[in-house]
């Protein structure tokens, strides 16, 4: 719900309609005032994140699947990073490999 | 005493192994379309009755104008292993005894690149570990690889793609390419390899992931089933914070020219100059 959210992004100097469009919440904006739909978030991220943006156009920064060679599946930003709390939160590793063994089945 | 005799049978044999091993990829692809295709049709017809499903043994050759190379960003993995399971599950390696192609090596911050601190059995609650970074290490498809120099049943080579492969046929199992690759690559069947029902990968390759007999060397071929269909490797489209990059290097507009000409990229082993075409880089 709404009033879950928990602002952990530069919260001491942000706010939410610093990204949020203060009249249609359908929309975000950028620093120029320029409303954004949600599917184009990631010019909204890239006015701070220009280094990460511009590895993510490159397809450095990000999963990518599909073709190496063709149609490619993108990720925006916020598949990965929520928005309000970007930190990637750790992970249960898989298990380790099974040390070698002296017998041999 | 040497009799003339003696001489010239021993000559003659010396001539024809020096022809066999010279032979490598050359049986493959010169091979006879026809023959080549039914023993393929043979291999499918074996899979199918031993894993009750249509296995597909793909022979598609090298892409022209294509040459692969992989990049893997230190700076964002996280050692959770997961390339290393959709490698196992992709490739058909063996359950038990266990195989796998991919391994995390877990290294302190403190040391930095130090193959002799690394530990490939971490298992915290939860990664990435304070203190810690990752190195995933599979085969590094050297262009001057020192596995495929000592076979000497030219069963290994690089095709013209970079990709090293195996055709497990001519694999006598004599283990010299373990021996000899500097980064512990290729693994070995010791006993039948075991797939549970079910969890074999029915698109398969040749020279790849076809399910292997017992006694034969096997090693990561970047999906050479996937990536000559166009596709990124599994461990490419698993890894869950984009680590892995893969493509042509030929190709100037690809992600991998990216890399290589704007980040700081590093190759593991660099002294022994084997040219891997494995490149680990830091984004950030």
């Amino acid at each position: 719900m709404h009033t879950d959210i928990v602002l952990k992004h530069d919260e001491t100097h942000r706010w939410c309609l610093d990204c949020h469009d203060a009249t249609n919440r359908d929309f975000l904006h950028l620093a120029s005032g320029e409303r954004v739909p949600f599917e184009e978030s990631y010019r909204v991220c890239g006015q701070c994140h220009g280094e990460k943006y511009r590895d993510w156009r490159a397809g450095v920064h990000g999963r990518r699947t599909g073709n190496w060679n063709g149609a490619k599946g993108y990720l925006l930003c916020a598949h990965c990073h929520n928005p309000h709390q970007p930190r990637f939160h750790a992970l249960a590793p898989k298990p380790a490999p099974r040390p070698p063994s002296r017998q041999i089945k | 005493m040497v009799t003339r005799r003696l001489f010239t049978t021993t000559a003659a044999g010396a001539a024809a192994g020096m022809i066999l091993t010279a032979c490598g990829p050359k049986r493959l692809y010169e091979a006879p379309r026809d023959k080549l295709k039914a023993r393929i049709a043979e291999m499918e017809r074996k899979y199918k009755e031993e894993y009750g499903k249509d296995v597909k043994v793909s022979d598609a050759g090298p892409i022209p104008g294509v040459h692969f190379a992989y990049a893997l960003d230190i700076s964002r993995c996280i050692g959770c292993r997961r390339c290393v399971y959709a490698c196992v599950a992709e490739n058909n390696q063996s359950r038990d005894p266990q195989i796998q192609w991919i391994r995390v090596l877990s290294m302190e911050k403190e040391k930095g690149v130090d193959f002799s601190h690394a530990n490939a059995y971490y298992q915290p609650a939860e990664v990435p570990e304070e203190g810690h970074f990752y190195i995933p290490v599979g085969c590094q498809q050297c262009e001057d690889s020192p596995c495929t120099k000592v076979c000497p049943t030219g069963a290994t080579w690089a095709e013209k793609d970079g990709i090293v492969v195996i055709d497990y046929d001519w694999c006598i199992g004599c283990r010299y390419c373990m021996a000899a690759c500097p980064y512990g690559a290729r693994h070995f069947n010791w006993t039948e390899p075991t797939i549970p029902e079910g969890e074999l990968n029915p698109n398969t390759h040749y020279l790849g992931n076809r399910p292997r007999p017992k006694g034969v060397v096997e090693k990561c071929t970047f999906c050479i089933q996937r990536a000559r269909q166009g596709r990124y490797p599994a461990c490419v489209e698993v890894c869950p914070v984009g680590a892995r990059k893969f493509g042509n290097v030929l190709d100037p507009n690809s992600e991998i020219r990216y890399i290589i000409e704007h980040k700081r990229v590093l190759v593991l082993k660099e002294e022994l100059n084997t040219v891997p075409r494995f490149f680990y880089f830091y984004a950030t």
